[in-house]
């Protein structure tokens, strides 16, 4: 494993930038996600790192290796697919062994990394079946087994839990941190999905548009987000992004945002943030409720506890403590005064 | 949602009976034709469709001009005349649907086999009816197109195969042209300096002209039902033919750099080449430097060729019969046979017409009519025609000894025999 | 306008109706197909059991047909030369067309007009092109006169069939090349994606993921080459002018069903001969089924 280092990378297709400027440096052994909504750039990134695109501008790093210009036969990093990309008339052992036989790694420590990858995902008895004998949550499998079996520099991940129904991919998810806290390799991911990245990375990197947006660990996005644009991103569910006179938070140069989750009904601490709204609809969530609130013609969302009896027509109440409010500069969209 | 369900399926529906209706229109009009003729009209009337194989532009005109005069002289008979280019294929495709055109080609090599396929009309009938002088004819152009002691056809015209020897090239060799098969090689070895591969004899690798030698031997190779190609005159025949192969005086056609011996004279390639009349006028059309003339075959024990011939004839389910019969005795009478070998491209095939063709003199040709032997086999022999001249053509290459050779046909003869 | 409710006799007279418009539109290809495939496939089996002529059947003769094709020994050398036609033109068609594939699908310049080109011989008539190749390989031809030689490619039985072969795979190598082109474009380009980034290069990749990935290439390549290659004829009939030569070198099976059809007027004869050699295409392409039949589905 080795760390890697994006150095003011742009890739350019037909004068459209997909990645501008990129500067990233990730440790030898860190686990970071690039986050951001379709078209932000975040596979791009990936695959230059992969070898897959070319770079227009910058350099990635592999170590100190510069590898602009290495074929990804050559980088030593293993990539995980979105569509797994598995060699489909091969058996799971022949897709496993294939990356160490174009090594030509003798045969027996072959069999003996393939045998000891399937025991780590649990694949023994796959072993000798084709992909399409196999269901998705097994194809996956066998996607990481493929990586992990060639003891690369680097684990590469496109979106690799998209294709697998809720409930595999939180199992899923557990499981490939666990393996990555196991085997320690550094591991680049890439997911349009916020609470991946929050709940799996080391470090998160949000892109949109090609830019990057913030570096930093999840609790430093979450608490203090440096745009608008990582602070409705990040958190489930979003924050709430009004102008600020609506709350009277301020004049109308600013943009106020608060969480949902930090919002609490009647009057609370006295110099926080306190506005009426209606009530529309409540959402019933077991040990929370989700409040749908309509304050004039905006929409906000409260995560309330569901002792609160709130009901649909109720106006009520609500206030925001201050060291929770985050305030924006409306036009520029960056942080003016965040998240004390 | 409804009505446009029924206005497609309407379309539907219409579409496929306009196609029905217009395939049935095509196969009644198919119909329409037949017995256009009138039924047993006393004057034979109607139209009448003559079938030929394609042959050149030249020949296909001056066939048109002898059809014009058929029907001026015939006025209530029409002739509608097709070349039909794959002429055995076609025309066996026509008899299988026992709907042949009234008048068409025979070719001697194969008309024994469609006389005994039952396909060809017996002419007898006609003959006697109108008296038709069948005498004139050459009697060996007639025994192809006779069987069970009935007469299927007259010969169109004939070719036999004689020498065309190019002229120039006998002078500059000081030569004279040969008339025996001694001559034939000494003169060959005389040319041998004026042409550029020394090889001044055009060899066929085929049967088709090697057969005359066999004649000028006095051999044959069917007495009755018994093949004879193993007999000693055939053998000796083939010794000499395919000795001058050997013995480095002539090559085949393709060997020397042409389709066929006419082409091989012509590219000045060969001086001497054993084919027929029908080098007029395909020399003088194609290389009309080349100075040439037709010289008699030469003569072994004897004297002996080919006779290659067609005849008119008519189809067992031809339709209009009456009058097919009438265009066949203008043909092959004396009027229509001279206008068609006027211009030097046929023989005629009857001895009491005479021409003055243009072009080199035919006389060497016409002289051959006394032995010159038609070139037609009983039916199955092309299979043995194939076999022989797949073995002469390893012969000459060295791959095959002549005894085994002629064993190997005659064996294949005997078989297509029984 | 009133609405009516859909009772079940109309939705099932609807049914009907629509069933018949179905009927009637594959009705003409169907037809077409019968009559004009099926049927008289049908009839030649059903004369080569008799000696039949163009007015019908002459003689009924069972087996006898087929017995005397196994004597015949002219009919054996056509089996012979057409089997090594075969043999060797499909395994050169299957090459020279997965190269052109492979060569087309590489994002090159120009690339649009290679496989134009490459695919245009493929639209001339065979006999067009065979009337060019007998002035090209004349001993006096192109050829000869590019390489020094001087031999009659055509005329000589060692390069007559073999001339023709050469022509053959040239001719149709366009058309294979589509269809292996298709082939290689319905593999997934994140498989190459996955196999450069373990470590494969480019000829790796093509033995161990491209080829084996092509089985329905291959399939489909080698059974049209093969029933194309048994069925030579054109080729055979105007180098030879019919008669199989030189040396029987060029005599295929489809060229001696024809002259015993043509000129010895042998319809049963000919119809035994078409009856054994579907039946050896029908073996073979089974054969092919069970080697490359079974298709991975990524």
């Amino acid at each position: 494993m080795a760390p890697v280092t994006y150095e003011k990378v742009s890739k350019l297709f037909d004068g459209t930038a997909a990645v501008k400027d990129l500067d990233l440096e990730i440790g030898d052994g860190e686990f970071i996600v690039l986050v951001g909504p379709s078209g932000c750039g975040k596979s791009t990134a990936l695959r230059m790192l992969a070898g897959l695109e070319r770079t227009t501008e910058g350099r990635i790093m592999i170590g100190d290796r510069v590898v602009n210009n290495v074929a990804p036969q050559d980088r030593d990093v293993a990539m995980v697919f979105q569509s797994y990309a598995l060699y489909p008339h091969m058996t799971v052992y022949n897709n496993l062994a294939f990356g160490l036989r174009n090594l030509k790694v003798p045969k027996q420590e072959i069999d003996a990394r393939v045998r000891k990858a399937a025991e780590i995902l649990d694949m023994g008895e796959l072993i000798k079946r084709k992909p399409k004998q196999l269901s998705g949550g097994q194809r996956q499998r066998v996607a990481l087994g493929r990586a992990i079996v060639r003891e690369p520099k680097a684990f590469l991940m496109d979106e690799p839990l998209s294709n697998l129904d809720a409930k595999l991919r939180v199992q899923t998810r557990a499981e490939i941190l666990k393996l990555q806290q196991r085997l320690g390799t550094t591991t680049i991911y890439v997911t349009h999905d916020q609470v991946e990245a929050m709940t799996m990375g080391d470090r998160i990197a949000v892109m949109r548009f090609g830019l990057l947006q913030q570096l930093g660990t999840p609790e430093e996005l979450y608490t203090h987000p440096r745009n608008v644009f990582v602070a409705g991103f990040i958190g489930s569910p979003a924050m709430n992004l009004v102008p600020a006179p609506l709350v009277d938070g301020g004049g109308s140069n600013l943009i106020a945002g608060f969480r949902p989750e930090h919002m609490t009904l009647g009057d609370g601490s006295p110099d926080g943030l306190r506005f009426d709204a209606k009530v529309e609809v409540v959402e019933y969530l077991g040990n929370d409720q989700l409040a749908h609130l309509v304050k004039g013609e905006t929409p906000l969302v409260a995560l309330l506890p569901v002792e609160c009896r709130l009901s649909m027509g109720d106006d009520a109440t609500f206030t925001v403590p201050r060291d929770k409010l985050h305030l924006f500069d409306a036009e520029t969209e960056q942080v003016v005064h965040g998240g004390g | 949602m409804k009505r446009g369900n029924v206005s497609l399926k309407l379309a539907a529906l219409v579409v496929v009976l306009m196609l029905a209706v217009s395939i049935g229109a095509g196969v009644s009009a198919g119909k329409r034709t037949k017995g256009q003729g009138p039924v047993a009209a006393k004057a034979p009337s109607g139209t009448v469709t003559l079938s030929g194989w394609s042959v050149g532009a030249t020949e296909e005109k001056l066939l048109k001009q002898v059809i014009s005069a058929f029907e001026r002289s015939h006025p209530r008979i029409k002739v509608t005349y097709d070349a039909i280019p794959n002429y055995d294929q076609a025309m066996l495709a026509k008899f299988s649907a026992r709907r042949p055109p009234d008048v068409f080609y025979l070719n001697s090599e194969k008309a024994p086999t469609w006389i005994k396929q039952g396909l060809i009309l017996p002419l007898d009938s006609y003959v006697k009816k109108s008296k038709f002088a069948v005498a004139p004819f050459y009697p060996k152009l007639m025994t192809a197109f006779r069987a069970n002691g009935k007469t299927y056809g007259f010969p169109k015209d004939w070719n036999p195969l004689v020498l065309q020897i190019n002229t120039a090239m006998l002078a500059k060799a000081k030569a004279k042209p040969p008339t025996t098969w001694a001559q034939l090689k000494s003169v060959a070895q005389k040319l041998r300096s004026v042409v550029p591969d020394g090889r001044p004899l055009c060899l066929a690798a085929e049967w088709q002209r090697m057969m005359a030698f066999v004649y000028q031997n006095g051999g044959s190779v069917l007495q009755g039902k018994t093949p004879t190609f193993t007999s000693p005159k055939v053998r000796q025949a083939v010794e000499f033919y395919v000795g001058l192969q050997k013995s480095g005086l002539g090559n085949s056609p393709a060997k020397l750099g042409a389709g066929w011996c006419g082409e091989a004279l012509g590219k000045e390639k060969a001086a001497i080449a054993f084919e027929g009349g029908w080098v007029y006028p395909y020399l003088p059309e194609n290389f009309p430097k080349i100075k040439w003339k037709f010289f008699p075959m030469v003569k072994g024990k004897q004297a002996g060729t080919l006779a290659f011939t067609a005849a008119y004839s008519m189809g067992t389910h031809s339709k209009n019969k009456e009058a097919g019969w009438e265009l066949i005795k203008y043909l092959t009478g004396r009027t229509g046979m001279k206008l068609w070998s006027s211009k030097g491209l046929v023989l005629p095939a009857r001895s009491d017409v005479k021409v003055k063709p243009p072009g080199p003199s035919r006389t060497p040709l016409l002289n051959a009519a006394a032995s010159a032997r038609a070139w037609s086999w009983p039916s199955g022999f092309d299979k043995v025609w194939t076999v022989a001249n797949n073995e002469l053509g390893a012969v000459f290459e060295g791959k095959q000894t002549i005894p085994a050779m002629l064993k190997k046909i005659n064996d294949e003869a005997k078989d297509a025999l029984d | 306008m009133a609405t009516e409710a859909r009772t079940e006799r109309s939705i099932g007279s609807e049914r009907v109706r629509e069933a018949l418009v179905g009927y009637a539109f594959v009705f003409l290809p169907l037809a077409s197909f019968l009559i004009f495939f099926f049927y008289p496939l049908g009839y030649a089996f059903y004369i080569s059991y008799f000696d039949w002529g163009p007015l019908g059947k002459i003689e009924t003769l069972g087996l006898e047909n087929y017995r005397d094709l196994a004597d015949d020994e002219l009919f054996h050398k056509a089996l012979k030369n057409t089997l090594r036609y075969t043999a060797v033109v499909v395994p050169c068609q299957m090459a020279l067309g997965l190269t052109l594939a492979v060569v087309v699908n590489q994002a090159l310049r120009g690339r649009t007009f290679f496989r134009a080109a490459f695919y245009f011989p493929s639209l001339a008539s065979s006999a067009a092109i065979t009337a060019v190749a007998l002035y090209i390989l004349a001993s006096d031809g192109l050829l000869n006169a590019l390489i020094g030689t001087d031999k009659a490619w055509f005329a000589e039985s060692g390069t007559a069939l073999e001339s023709i072969m050469g022509l053959n795979i040239w001719t149709t190598s366009g058309t294979m090349m589509l269809f292996y082109l298709a082939a290689l474009q319905a593999i997934p380009t994140d498989v190459y994606e996955a196999a450069a980034i373990d470590g494969a290069k480019s000829w790796r990749t093509f033995w161990r993921i491209t080829f084996p990935l092509l089985k329905p290439g291959h399939f489909f390549v080698g059974v049209v080459s093969v029933i194309g290659s048994l069925q030579v004829f054109d080729q055979a009939f105007i180098v030879s002018g019919g008669g199989g030569g030189p040396n029987y070198s060029t005599m295929t099976v489809v060229l001696y069903l024809y002259n015993q059809a043509i000129n010895d007027v042998r319809f049963g004869y000919a119809a035994a001969v078409g009856v054994i050699l579907f039946a050896l295409i029908f073996t073979l392409t089974v054969v092919q089924r069970l080697v490359f039949g079974r298709m991975e589905a990524a």
